[in-house]
């Protein structure tokens, strides 16, 4: 079985906060137990040791419980900006990580307009952490990510992107009047394969400025960067030609005095004639 | 400040990164900055990169001034600027070295490339670079150790380097600005714009023309040397005019975005702003359009301190300073960090100072001049010094001295999480408060719910029961827990307190659930030794637990716990029964309790319940603490 730009889609209404699939989540990843790190403000925010995390809203019709982990962007800031490019964004759905080639640099965490990727600080040799979708086990297993499965309410759901934005449609369409008409995570910055409805308004992203472009992110750095070679270019053409009309024009103005140097090589002019006089200085 | 001092401060501080550069790689970053998931880069990009890398600009604006230009003007500082772009890009690059995660993995950029990435084109320039200022600087090394072949090789191609450098440093002097694009919902908008890689360029042209006359105004006064003012006035004027362009192009960036309101609003972000933008540009023009400053090796010196510092915090807020309002986050480096960027320049400074004595970077400073300014600072053969660190040598061994107190220094001041790796915070818990409420019958389904408040009390004048509130997190977030009918509930089936107080029933050895489960995630270590030597009649009584004397005294050989006490904790609800002397953090202590008798419950209860195991049954919800009914209870 083949999977093909596959995606979770939440259902807040549908969400009792169990945080079952927090549980899940650490056990199928093999992560520590978490602890109260200096940069860890609050224990229950998303970690090195908790990829998903279930964030309490208080609405007036009560509280909502929505769940954070990696969006998956259709096309990812930190994929872009991984320096090795240890982050990739695979056609299966999921944005995964190689910890084998990550320096470390942390461009990542800075580019993410969500604020998702984590730092396992607490080690010597500190990689990256954030969800991959369970990429192995879908892919190898052939079951749907761990928090899916331990979800008890199915109020997270696992499927191919276009059908499960039909399904939202299709309950956005059955009950309008409980549900805000929007999903979350359609069109933002180009898209995520992590999608969300609600019935009341959800902050997803942790700054102060609510994202809601829908221009995808890797462009604002490449649009400038793909013009570099041709700097680079440009550059060296314009300061060699400055370089060679003021060489011949200053050797032109030289040559008719009998005292200039016999025969000096063509190219070599300045930097000779610079350090035959600090040779005479000295 | 004499030679002497300033070496021997710039060793000091070496000597004192050193020590938190071992640190670093012995425990992890983690363990000696301040850095955040939020604010993951901090002194070290902001300040040891990004602001470093237009300090080391003087390279390639002073390369293209005379190599280029052929401005012979500004020739005799060519050579100090290309090696001031050699010690700084060297900086940078051993400061990156220590900041990424994993330090030997720095050359993995060489290997797997990404074409997208702006810190991969950055990277890459960098390196390439390097090689170019080096090979730029070899002039002054094959000239010292007279080798003429290869001198005349690279006198014959050294103008292919200079313009690979200017066009390099074109590149990624830009691109560190467009780094930055990619952060627009983190950095104020008064900083993003897509001008950034443009003005990067430009106050790195600007800058390095303010640096090289700052470094050559520095090091002719410590050698005592005139100062070239006629080239260092002619600098200023070039940097007046590029910053008064770079002033003009930000303000009409800034109109043009329509962000000329916000310059006079009243905010921490604008008042950096105007500070930065004074600094940085609009000062250091006003006075370089005054001959008689651009002629004065004071006001010169003055000017470009002002400036380095304005620039500097340009990048720095682009980098990090600016982008904490929209983080809500707190971010300020702590010192060991500060320690390595120091330390770092520091040895870079050294290592100038070592390249302007042994050749000839600047012209002026020769080796008549050095050892004038030397047998000028001669050392007295009376003084302590001399006596403490004795001639031949007395130099070295004061440098050598002064660094290895540093490194104790340092190592005796850094906080313990940098000297034995970083450990997780405790959470203080605190003993549960009682709070009257009205226990009523939940309209929506089994169980009961609790009203709080005088009003609450006041409609439901039945059923009064005191609950204990516990919020052992401190997040205003708590549990209201029924201790009193937990009792009833038990009695009637036939246990006892010590169902859910296993070691220690009320008034039999009372403590508070806190007091062994003292830290909310953490486990506690509850084995109490000096009670124990007591027991055992103080020395006499070694022997009875850590029974082999050959063996260290540590856990692992000693009599266990039960051994001697088979009856404690019977019940092993809680934690790993191999570690009976680590009590569970306080939430897996009641967890571990509750959860267990909820979920056998659920299906025996009366009338069934499904949620009777769930979070929500506890964790219900209840008004926060800022809510207006809790007043009338406290």
């Amino acid at each position: 079985m083949s999977y093909q730009n596959m995606a979770i889609l939440t259902d807040v209404t549908l969400c009792i906060g169990c945080e079952q699939c927090v549980e899940a989540c650490q056990e199928a990843n093999r992560l520590p137990k978490e602890k109260p790190w200096r940069w860890v403000k609050n224990i229950t925010d998303l970690s090195s040791a908790r990829w998903t995390t279930l964030r309490k809203i208080k609405a007036p019709a009560g509280s909502r419980y929505v769940r954070r982990q990696c969006r998956h962007c259709l096309e990812p800031a930190c994929v872009e900006a991984c320096i090795v490019g240890a982050l990739t964004k695979t056609a299966e759905g999921p944005v995964i990580y190689d910890r084998d080639i990550c320096i470390g640099c942390r461009y990542c965490m800075i580019a993410c307009p969500w604020e998702i990727p984590r730092y396992s600080w607490e080690d010597t040799v500190p990689y990256i952490q954030k969800c991959d979708m369970c990429y192995q086990r879908v892919r190898e297993e052939q079951k749907p990510p761990a928090c899916v499965s331990a979800c008890p309410t199915q109020a997270t759901i696992f499927g191919e992107r276009d059908q499960l934005l039909a399904e939202a449609r299709r309950r956005l369409a059955a009950q309008p009047d409980k549900y805000i008409q929007k999903i979350w995570g359609e069109k933002e910055v180009g898209g995520t394969s992590v999608l969300y409805i609600s019935d009341v308004d959800i902050c997803l992203c942790d700054l102060k400025q609510k994202i809601t472009d829908t221009t995808p992110m890797p462009g604002r750095t490449f649009k400038i960067l793909r013009h570099m070679p041709s700097v680079f270019g440009g550059m060296a053409v314009t300061m060699g030609g400055i370089w060679w009309v003021i060489e011949r024009r200053q050797k032109l103005m030289a040559k008719p005095k009998p005292e200039s140097e016999p025969a000096s090589e063509p190219e070599s002019g300045s930097t000779d004639a610079n350090s035959n006089e600090k040779d005479q200085q000295s | 400040m004499s030679l002497r001092g300033l070496k021997t401060l710039l060793w000091f501080l070496c000597g004192a990164g050193l020590t938190v550069i071992l640190l670093r790689i012995i425990h992890g970053p983690g363990s000696v900055v301040a850095l955040t998931d939020i604010i993951p880069w901090g002194l070290w990009k902001g300040g040891g990169v990004v602001a470093l890398v237009p300090i080391g600009g003087a390279g390639f604006t002073l390369a293209a001034m005379v190599y280029i230009f052929h401005w012979k003007r500004y020739q005799v500082l060519a050579r100090g600027a290309v090696l001031l772009g050699l010690v700084c890009y060297s900086s940078v690059a051993a400061g990156l070295t220590f900041d990424i995660g994993i330090w030997w993995r720095i050359v993995y950029p060489l290997f797997y490339w990404q074409f997208h990435s702006t810190l991969f084109e950055i990277a890459w320039c960098i390196m390439l670079y390097l090689g170019v200022l080096a090979v730029e600087f070899s002039h002054a090394i094959v000239e010292k150790f007279n080798m003429p072949r290869l001198r005349s090789i690279i006198e014959k191609t050294s103008i292919v380097f200079v313009i690979a450098g200017i066009s390099l440093s074109t590149l990624h002097q830009s691109s560190l600005g467009t780094m930055f694009l990619a952060t627009p919902y983190r950095l104020h908008p008064l900083w993003h714009t897509d001008w950034l890689p443009g003005f990067f360029l430009l106050t790195s042209i600007g800058l390095g023309c303010l640096t090289i006359s700052w470094l050559t105004l520095v090091v002719f006064r410590l050698y005592k040397v005139e100062q070239p003012m006629d080239a260092i006035s002619g600098l200023g004027r070039i940097a007046a005019v590029v910053l008064g362009f770079y002033g003009l192009l930000k303000f009409v960036e800034i109109l043009i975005a329509g962000e000329g309101a916000l310059l006079l609003t009243l905010d921490w972000n604008v008042a950096n702003f105007w500070f930065e933008i004074l600094l940085s540009a609009l000062i250091p023009v006003a006075l370089l359009a005054f001959p008689r400053f651009r002629q004065s090796a004071t006001a010169m010196f003055w000017i470009a301190s002002t400036a380095i510092v304005g620039m500097s915090l340009n990048r720095v807020n682009v980098a990090g300073l600016a982008t904490l309002d929209a983080t809500s986050a707190t971010y300020f480096p702590i010192w060991p960090e500060w320690a390595v960027t120091l330390g770092i320049l520091s040895f870079a400074g050294l290592v100038y100072l070592f390249c302007v004595e042994r050749f000839e970077v600047f012209s002026a400073i020769d080796e008549q001049a050095v050892k004038r300014v030397y047998a000028s600072e001669q050392v007295d053969h009376a003084d302590w010094k001399t006596l403490f660190f004795r001639i031949p040598h007395a130099e070295s061994r004061l440098y050598s001295a002064v660094f290895v107190l540093a490194m104790g220094l340092a190592l005796g001041c850094v906080p313990d999480g940098s000297v034995f790796g970083e450990q997780p915070q405790k959470t203080p818990v605190t003993g549960s408060r009682v709070v009257e409420v009205a226990k009523v019958e939940n309209p929506q389904g089994p169980g009961s719910q609790f009203m709080i408040g005088a009003q609450a009390l006041a409609e439901h004048a039945t059923g009064h029961t005191d609950v204990f509130v516990i919020d052992a997190n401190r997040q205003a977030e708590f549990v209201l827990f029924d201790h009193e009918s937990h009792i009833d509930g038990l009695v009637a089936q036939g246990a006892d307190c010590s169902t859910c107080h296993h070691m220690n029933k009320p008034y039999d050895k009372a403590t508070g659930c806190h007091q062994c489960h003292a830290d909310m995630y953490l486990e506690t270590d509850i084995f109490n030794h000096d009670l124990h030597q007591k027991k055992l009649g103080n020395n006499a009584g070694c022997a009875k637990c850590h029974v082999d004397d050959s063996l260290p005294k540590v856990r692992k050989n000693t009599t266990a716990c039960a051994e001697c006490h088979p009856g404690m904790r019977q019940n092993d609800a809680v934690g790993d029964p191999q570690k009976r002397n680590l009590a569970p953090g306080y939430m897996d202590a009641m967890h571990g309790l509750c959860i267990g008798c909820h979920q056998e419950r659920k299906d025996t209860l009366a009338e069934k319940n499904e949620d009777f195991a769930r979070c929500t049954q506890c964790h219900r919800d209840t008004p926060g603490f800022d809510s207006p009914a809790w007043n009338d209870l406290r």
